[in-house]
């Protein structure tokens, strides 16, 4: 694929994406996995109002520690507590919730098209495979960089560190690209993930520009938040504690803004292709 | 979302819970405090009261007052009861830079030890003229507030149970509001100065051997010096020193006990053989130098000039000598020269040392030594002269605001000082009077401060004194010292209109 088809099928990919935005039914998958996102992470925030502490308070010192209990430390830490939380959600629900979002993407985009053909099955059928794609992603994609954050603490070089980090990114970012277009064929395959897989990461290779851009683009919408986030005591010390909780609140809600448009846009280059066909 | 958190506000308060809102209260509070204490000439009222307030504030909520017949025994029981001690350390930390802040400004002997080490006048005389300038302006009120904190901590269990959290604030403010208590020359109680004495004996059988309990008893040694009680000032450094708890710092306390000996209980051999042990022991440590400093003093009291000046003079050319100590070394190279009636040698090195930099505690000492020279001698015409270098040298040092000042107003002191000496504190009054618009809120305050003072004090000059308060608050509205002149006008009222209170 030459430069100018690449730059052409990113912004039809951005089109078709804006179009699948405006209903708002493609939404609710999302707009559920925020609300099981948020709910954690106001209780992870306020642990220590008598009606939570306890249930919470014994699950915060069971996985994260004693330590976790105290004012600011607790605050300080809560991106961190956060980030587990999130794992664990987006595995268990996350890729549930974004089959049934690919359902109705295709289904929409089609109807956009013109064809009627109904290639969608019900969710449950692929709720196993969308399981195991989804500890493929939590795994590469928040995992590594996860790991990575952990192997540096203890890390006293800089740059060693730098590098590490820069990798681990890379790393996540590459299996992100690798996975942004399996949900989408285990959809159009009814539920067959071997071939899935196979087919999400042969059209990696084939549009690889185009899917680094979109991995990227996706990456850059998080990037300034994660960013801020990444310096708690800095912000608490500027704008008080409040607003860790408020920048991770908007965090779930980028997060979902950047799936949305990562497999969004995927879908959608998936539908062009097999119309062409 | 909204159940959550409707469900949230319901519900008795946890142990937990309380002991998270008391660490989240104190946080907040510590925010206003850090504003205060970066800088606490500069920080304005506001910050300083919105401090005080939140943690008067923490201290006088029920909800984190401790349970009647609570004990230690639970993890959460200690760690409420640290909390509350923090914020009890916090509220005297306070208190007390508000206390220091108002006698800095009243009271301008800051380091009388050092100053009698380089002028050899009998702090009693000096204490006599100090004294006669404040003696209407003091007010307990900050005073009792700073030492009822401190009392309140030294009280606490929490504070003698777990590990020290003795920082050097709360290790200071004893020893400091008991000097100004023997200072100011109140007679009666000395109610501060025993507080002070339990309270540092009490950090030592605590926590023998740890840096609390090393300058504790550098603390209550220095307490005992200033009182006069150098044999009890003794006791303390030498049984500090058989403990053999201090591991580290033993240099200081030996040079701290050659002190005490040399200066305090006159003993010149013992004094000369424990400081010549600092100088062999511990050689190229600032304890070296400064025992180096005291055997050139005992030779100078014994009329030795010539080698205390070689001595000096060593001291100076070591590479390793700090700038302050070698000033002070040059100084007291420059008083030899003016006993051995070599004056203009001495007078050379005394505005050497004024032209040094950064600036040093000896070149601000350095003018009065030449206005005393011409006034013990006599000569008005050299007395003039000296005191017209002294007053520009002075003006443009407040001008310049050298920061290696320790604390900004010795200058401001001295300059008044050496008016004083010159038998001219009228001019001083005049001469504050007319630069302090020159200078930042902080020194113009204080010097039409110390202005209304003189005229106020020395020549009961009420009018003039008024005056100069009423001016200051006029151009300094928000200086740091508004609120003490505001307290000094209503004090004047009141002692004018009817009897005198405070």
């Amino acid at each position: 694929m030459n430069a100018e088809t690449t730059v052409m099928k990113y912004i039809d990919a951005w089109k078709a994406t804006i179009s699948l935005a405006r209903s708002p039914l493609v939404w609710v998958p999302f707009a559920i996995l925020a609300v099981l996102k948020a709910v954690p992470l106001v209780l992870l925030y306020l642990f220590w109002k008598p009606s939570f502490s306890d249930f919470m308070l014994p699950v915060i010192q069971s996985v994260f520690g004693e330590r976790m209990t105290h004012y600011p430390m607790h605050v300080l830490k809560l991106p961190d507590m956060y980030r587990a939380v999130d794992m664990g959600v987006t595995l268990v629900f996350g890729f549930v919730l974004l089959g049934w979002a690919v359902i109705m993407m295709i289904d929409r985009l089609e109807r956009n098209s013109g064809r009627f053909e109904r290639n969608a099955a019900p969710t449950l059928f692929f709720v196993p495979a969308l399981l195991v794609l989804g500890f493929m992603f939590v795994l590469g994609v928040q995992g590594i960089p996860a790991w990575v954050s952990h192997v540096n603490e203890s890390i006293t070089s800089q740059k060693l560190q730098m590098l590490l980090t820069l990798a681990g990114l890379g790393a996540s970012l590459l299996v992100k690209g690798l996975l942004v277009y399996c949900p989408s064929y285990l959809v159009l395959s009814r539920g067959q993930i071997a071939g899935a897989l196979g087919k999400g990461w042969r059209s990696a290779r084939t549009w690889g520009w185009l899917t680094a851009m979109i991995v990227l683009t996706g990456w850059g919408m998080t990037v300034p938040l994660n960013h801020l986030l990444s310096q708690p005591d800095h912000l608490i010390q500027k704008w008080g504690p409040g607003v860790v909780f408020g920048l991770l609140m908007a965090n779930i809600l980028l997060g979902s803004l950047e799936f949305f448009y990562l497999f969004g846009s995927a879908t959608s280059i998936i539908v062009a292709k097999s119309e062409r066909a | 979302m909204v159940v959550v958190f409707v469900v949230a506000s319901c519900g008795s308060q946890s142990d937990i819970a309380k002991r998270y809102e008391l660490e989240k209260s104190i946080w907040k509070a510590r925010q206003f405090k850090a504003a205060v204490g970066a800088d606490p000439f500069s920080a304005s009222r506001e910050d300083f009261h919105a401090a005080l307030a939140a943690f008067e504030g923490i201290l006088a909520d029920g909800r984190f007052a401790p349970r009647i017949g609570a004990t230690r025994h639970s993890a959460i029981e200690r760690d409420m009861d640290d909390l509350r001690l923090q914020c009890k350390i916090a509220l005297a930390e306070l208190y007390w830079v508000e206390y220091e802040e108002y006698a800095g400004v009243t009271y301008f002997i800051s380091d009388l030890g050092a100053r009698d080490l380089l002028f050899e006048l009998e702090p009693d005389a000096r204490l006599e003229v100090v004294r006669s300038l404040y003696r209407n302006l003091e007010d307990d009120s900050l005073e009792n507030r700073c030492a009822g904190m401190l009392r309140e901590v030294a009280e606490d269990d929490a504070l003698w149970i777990s590990a020290p959290h003795m920082g050097d604030t709360l290790l200071a403010a004893p020893g400091y509001v008991a000097r100004v208590e023997f200072d100011r020359g109140k007679s009666g109680s000395h109610e501060h100065s025993r507080f002070a004495e339990n309270f540092y004996s009490r950090v030592m059988l605590t926590w023998p051997g740890s840096p609390a309990a090393q300058k504790a008893c550098t603390q209550l040694a220095d307490l005992h010096v200033r009182e006069g009680r150098f044999a009890e000032a003794l006791n303390d450094v030498e049984s500090a020193l058989r403990s053999s708890d201090f591991t580290n710092g033993e240099e200081q306390l030996l040079l701290l006990k050659g002190q005490i000996l040399a200066q305090g209980l006159k003993l010149e051999a013992r004094a000369e053989s424990v400081l010549t042990e600092v100088l062999r022991g511990y050689r190229q440590t600032p304890s070296a130098q400064g025992a180096l400093l005291n055997l050139a003093s005992l030779k100078m009291g014994r009329g030795e000039e010539s080698e205390a000046v070689e001595m000096l003079r060593g001291l100076e050319l070591q590479p390793e000598t700090a700038q302050e100590t070698a000033a002070t070394a040059m100084f007291l190279r420059a008083l030899c020269f003016e006993r051995s009636d070599d004056w203009p040698e001495a007078l050379n090195l005394l505005w050497r040392i004024c032209r040094m930099e950064p600036f040093t505690y000896a070149a601000a000492a350095s003018p009065l030594l030449v206005v005393r020279h011409y006034v013990e001698k006599g000569d008005s015409v050299g007395l003039d002269a000296a005191l017209e270098n002294a007053r520009d040298y002075y003006v443009d040092a407040i001008d310049r605001e050298n920061e290696s000042m320790e604390h900004p107003h010795v200058v401001k002191d001295f300059l008044i000082e050496a008016y004083l000496l010159a038998g001219k504190p009228a001019d001083a009054a005049r001469l504050l009077d007319e630069q302090a618009e020159r200078w930042r809120p902080g020194n113009g305050s204080v010097a039409l401060f110390k202005s209304a003072m003189i005229y106020i004090n020395l020549f009961d000059d009420r009018e003039n004194g008024v005056r100069m308060l009423q001016k200051c608050l006029d151009a300094f509205p928000r200086s740091p010292y508004a609120w003490a002149i505001e307290r000094e006008l209503k004090r004047i009222s009141t002692s004018i209109d009817g009897p005198r209170t405070g």
